[in-house]
């Protein structure tokens, strides 16, 4: 962990990202979330946290082709990076580690 | 319409976003909304749409300055801040000195803003301030007392009057505890009506309209009650028990009244007073909205006819009122109104604090902006001189298309921010020197009235001004260099070296002009401190409250004079050095001659107290006839053009049935300061009163030997004869002395500034010459290696710079001599103008300077010229 601390919400589009592949875009990742976790986030936040992200290194991104359903706007393709590998592994690693601790654990 | 809504909220959507995160955000946002349309309806999708474009009003979404395609030089501004703060950080030392420099400008500018705006915001709090009218009689603040409630009565537009009148100090007791305080005013009950001022506790309409009640400012009750709940309880004042009827705030600083305590003035034996050619009141007029003062004063013509005539003609000898007017001798009365908020800056004798002393004001504000002409100076200079060192970039930036216009604004940039950077140093250097500055104006700023919103903004501008006045010259100076010579390396900054040399010389003149000023101005304090005033001040011990032992003064006389210590005693109704009556007498020998000499009740001792030298007939006899005759001085004697031998059995007269004979000359002394003339003086008998005194008597005693003898032995008897009493006693020499404190302080403003005055200009040379040094190391080390001592080249250094501190020196001394003599003027007896005052300001400024350039030569001069020489 150390150098990279990630939110929950960050986590969680980290991990659809990672989930859709090339398929992961703003719409996309919300709707993934919404009907994975029953979650409702808003388009705003969703991009906010990816924005984020990337800015932190964790995902990288490239402007995909257009599409006639979008008013012929370009998608911004999202990918994971091998940091953003590492953290969301040792996120979940942690995660045990610490589930692990706790006695009677059911 | 739920298309409207929606294109509405796409060009809303459009319009805040950042143009680099439209494509995508604008793209998912449609494609939700198409999902939406499929799923749920139109107008759902469209309310979710709009909603979704206001969650994007976020601060990395809406679009920043730089995306603003009009502000596209905003960009620009930012490279130039880049730039210029690299260079300072390249270049601290002359970074430093020029914030230094400017900073210490700066704060004085600032400080003396302050200060000015504080003078000129006098009494203007006072709710309606511009209705409330001080009534003045021929340009002075005391008025006859019935003026007030009759003119009220007469004229509809005056809505309220008030009369004040000060209250001497006076002695509280309260439970055990007894203290003096002073600055009381006795006031009638519309006090707090007629300046809408409000009371901390107590009853504002009420609680000057009973006799024996007072009322407290909160500063009293904090300092001599310790917050104590004293409201309705019996403080003894002066023997009288008052109830406190009233806490009020004190009156801001920025006052023309200020007060202790408040008396109420019903009841007492003054506001019975009906006389209308006895002035003992300040009059407050409260005009309704719309009074015309010019009018009214109009008015007050015939007022005065109607009411005062009769009195003035009994007093005058005119046979009616109008060859009284038509007498061009006659003192005429004149009422005028001035608005309370023009008192403090315009009207000197109206008021009750201390007068604003216009003088102090321009000298304060000429003396800022000389400091603050130093500091920019330095800047112009030092930028100028290393122009040299930008060259190569202004050579680079026209080359890739810089407009000489934008090129100015950058380097106007970087001045406005180094004097931005000097803003801040200032401002934390105008808070440590608060005090020093409140102590030196006599003002009482505190760090919260600094850091005030409308003053913190004043500083601001302040720097932002500064940093263009002193950057617009370098600035166009180096926006004008050609790129063709600066790329080539062959630019050469000797071309301004004059102006730059100029410039210096004109830092130093300002210096010793401002070392000179304050040598002659310490030259006359001294003057004036060590004259002889012509009696024997320094022996002398003063008992300033001698009425309060009331009938034993004269057993407190006989302990005294048993003393070893004391050699003789004497009781006068005033103390010279301070404010003393005068009356009015005259002399019908030739034609009726009218004089006011300065007018002092004095026993017989006081001659061998004071030692006062007699030039013709007696200090008085010690016979009966002493109560009819007058001692006066010279000074009345030329006033009349009497002779000396002439003068002893002359009359002069009160009146008819009070004829007083002179029974003596005394040989000129001085009752007040060496400002001021002597003025014509005149001394009454009076018996030391076997049987008590009443108020306002000083006890004078000759004391030789052990002063603190005489004191303890003095306190021990007041003790003995008083109660409830605070004892107060003086020095003579020392109330003398204290009579220059206005000029000592003239000249610590003086020496403050001249100090700064000289650090500036100091540190400018010093920075120029390390420049300049810096360019000539290779012509040092090449004389070095020829032969040539490190004095001889400080010598070529300081010779270069010895004809410009010359030439200024030529210019202050001819300017300080004008300045001085000026000055000197205001002083009746003024010290000669010794050339030494000017002589050694000169050598000393020069001194500094050369010792500062020599400094610098010495410094790089030692090094190796083998280390100088060797890259070439």
């Amino acid at each position: 962990m150390g150098k990279y601390s990630i939110g929950e919400l960050e986590e969680l589009v980290l991990i659809v990202v990672a989930i859709l592949q090339t398929e992961a875009y703003g719409v996309n990742v919300m709707e993934e979330i919404s009907s994975q976790t029953e979650r409702k986030v808003n388009i705003s936040a969703i991009h906010t946290t990816l924005d984020r992200l990337e800015n932190k290194g964790l995902l990288s991104s490239e402007l995909g082709g257009a599409t006639a359903t979008r008013g012929g706007r370009r998608k911004r393709i999202f990918t994971m990076t091998s940091t953003g590998r590492k953290v969301l592994e040792d996120t979940r690693a942690m995660r045990n580690k610490l589930y692990n601790q706790i006695p009677d654990f059911i | 319409m739920y298309d409207k809504l929606f294109n509405w909220s796409l060009f809303f959507l459009r319009f805040f976003i950042k143009p680099s995160k439209i494509e995508v955000i604008e793209g998912d946002l449609m494609e939700l909304y198409e999902i939406r349309t499929a799923s749920r309806g139109k107008s759902m999708a469209t309310f979710r749409f709009m909603w979704d474009v206001v969650r994007f009003l976020r601060l990395r979404y809406i679009k920043g300055l730089d995306d603003i395609r009009y502000l596209n030089s905003l960009a620009m501004i930012k490279n130039y801040f880049k730039i210029a703060g690299r260079n300072l950080l390249r270049h601290k030392f002359f970074a430093g000195i020029n914030i230094a420099g400017l900073a210490i400008g700066i704060s004085c500018c600032f400080l003396i803003v302050l200060f000015i705006k504080h003078e000129l915001s006098y009494d203007q709090f006072f709710n309606n301030h511009h209705r409330i009218m001080r009534l003045s009689l021929n340009g002075w603040g005391a008025t006859p007392g019935p003026f007030a409630y009759t003119a009220k009565e007469e004229f509809p537009e005056i809505e309220d009057v008030l009369r004040i009148t000060r209250y001497r100090e006076v002695t509280f007791k309260y439970k055990d505890n007894t203290f003096a305080l002073d600055k009381g005013l006795y006031a009638d009950s519309s006090f707090f009506k007629l300046f809408e001022w409000d009371l901390i506790d107590g009853n504002p309409a009420t609680a000057l309209s009973q006799p024996n009640s007072v009322v407290l400012t909160k500063s009293v009750v904090r300092k001599f009650f310790n917050l104590e709940d004293i409201m309705g309880k019996v403080i003894k004042i002066d023997g009288v028990n008052r109830v406190v009827t009233g806490i009020t705030e004190d009156f801001p600083g920025n006052s023309h009244i200020e007060f202790n305590f408040l008396i109420p003035l019903v009841g007492t034996r003054l506001a019975a007073n009906k006389y209308w050619t006895g002035n003992n009141f300040y009059t407050y007029i409260k005009l309704r909205e719309g009074g015309d003062v010019s009018a009214l004063e109009e008015k007050f013509k015939t007022f005065v006819r109607k009411h005062m005539a009769e009195e003035i003609l009994e007093f005058s000898g005119h046979d009616n009122y109008d060859e009284f007017l038509a007498d061009k001798n006659s003192r005429k009365y004149a009422f005028l109104l001035f608005p309370i908020a023009d008192i403090h800056l315009n009207h000197k004798w109206m008021n009750i604090t201390t007068p604003a002393n216009i003088e102090n004001i321009y000298t304060f504000s000429i003396i800022a902006i000389f400091v603050l002409l130093i500091a920019c100076i330095n800047f112009m200079n030092l930028s100028t001189a290393r122009s040299g060192t930008r060259s190569r970039e202004v050579g680079v930036r026209k080359v890739l298309g810089s407009m000489r216009k934008q090129l100015t604004i950058q380097f106007l940039t970087e001045s406005v921010l180094i004097s931005l950077l000097a803003v801040i140093i200032s401002l934390i250097l105008v808070l440590s020197l608060l005090s020093h500055f409140n102590e030196m104006s006599g003002k009482n700023f505190t760090i919260s009235d600094v850091v005030a919103p409308i003053n913190l903004l004043l500083l601001l501008s302040l720097g932002i001004i500064t940093g263009f006045m002193a950057g617009l010259y370098p600035a166009f100076y180096l926006a004008a260099i050609k790129p063709i010579t600066a790329l080539k390396g062959i630019f050469k900054v000797s071309g301004n070296s004059f102006l730059r040399k100029g410039l210096v010389t004109f830092q130093f003149a300002i210096s010793i002009l401002l070392i000179i000023c304050t040598v002659v101005v310490f030259g006359q304090v001294y003057f004036m401190s060590n004259k002889s005033v012509g009696i024997n001040t320094s022996q002398i011990l003063i008992l300033n409250n001698a009425g309060k032992t009331g009938k034993n003064i004269s057993v407190l006389r006989d302990k005294m004079v048993g003393l070893s210590e004391v050699n003789s005693v004497s009781l006068s109704n005033g103390m010279p050095s301070t404010w003393v009556p005068n009356w009015t007498y005259y002399n019908d020998d030739n034609g009726h001659r009218e004089l006011n000499p300065d007018h002092l009740f004095v026993t017989r001792e006081h001659q061998e107290v004071l030692g006062i030298e007699i030039v013709a007939g007696d200090f008085f006899t010690g016979r009966v006839s002493d109560t009819a005759s007058v001692i006066v001085n010279e000074a009345l004697l030329k006033r009349f053009d009497w002779q000396l031998e002439e003068a002893i059995g002359k009359t002069l007269k009160r009146d008819d049935t009070e004829v007083y004979r002179i029974g003596g000359v005394m040989k000129d002394f001085h009752l007040s300061s060496f400002r001021a003339d002597i003025r014509p003086l005149l001394f009454r008998y009076m018996e030391f009163p076997e049987n008590g005194v009443g108020g306002g008597m000083f006890m004078f005693m000759n004391v030789s030997g052990n002063y603190q003898e005489v004191i303890s032995e003095l306190a021990n008897n007041w003790n003995l004869f008083t109660t409830d009493e605070v004892l107060t006693y003086s020095f003579l020499d020392k109330e003398f002395d204290s009579l220059y404190d206005s000029e000592r302080n003239f000249g610590k403003i003086f020496t403050t500034f001249s100090v700064l005055a000289i650090f500036i200009a100091c540190l400018g040379l010093f920075a120029l010459s390390a420049f300049m040094l810096q360019q000539r190391l290779k012509e040092i080390a090449m004389r070095k290696v020829l032969g040539a001592s490190i004095y001889q080249i400080i010598g070529i250094f300081v010779k270069s710079f010895l004809l410009y501190i010359a030439l200024g020196a030529v210019l202050a001394v001819a300017s300080a001599y004008w300045l001085a003599d000026d000055w000197l003027s205001n002083f009746a007896y003024r010290m000669g103008l010794n050339p030494l005052y000017f002589l050694i300001p000169v050598i000393f400024v020069t001194f500094i300077a050369l010792l500062t350039i020599a400094l610098q030569v010495f410094k790089s001069g030692n090094v190796n010229p083998a280390t100088l020489l060797k890259d070439e």
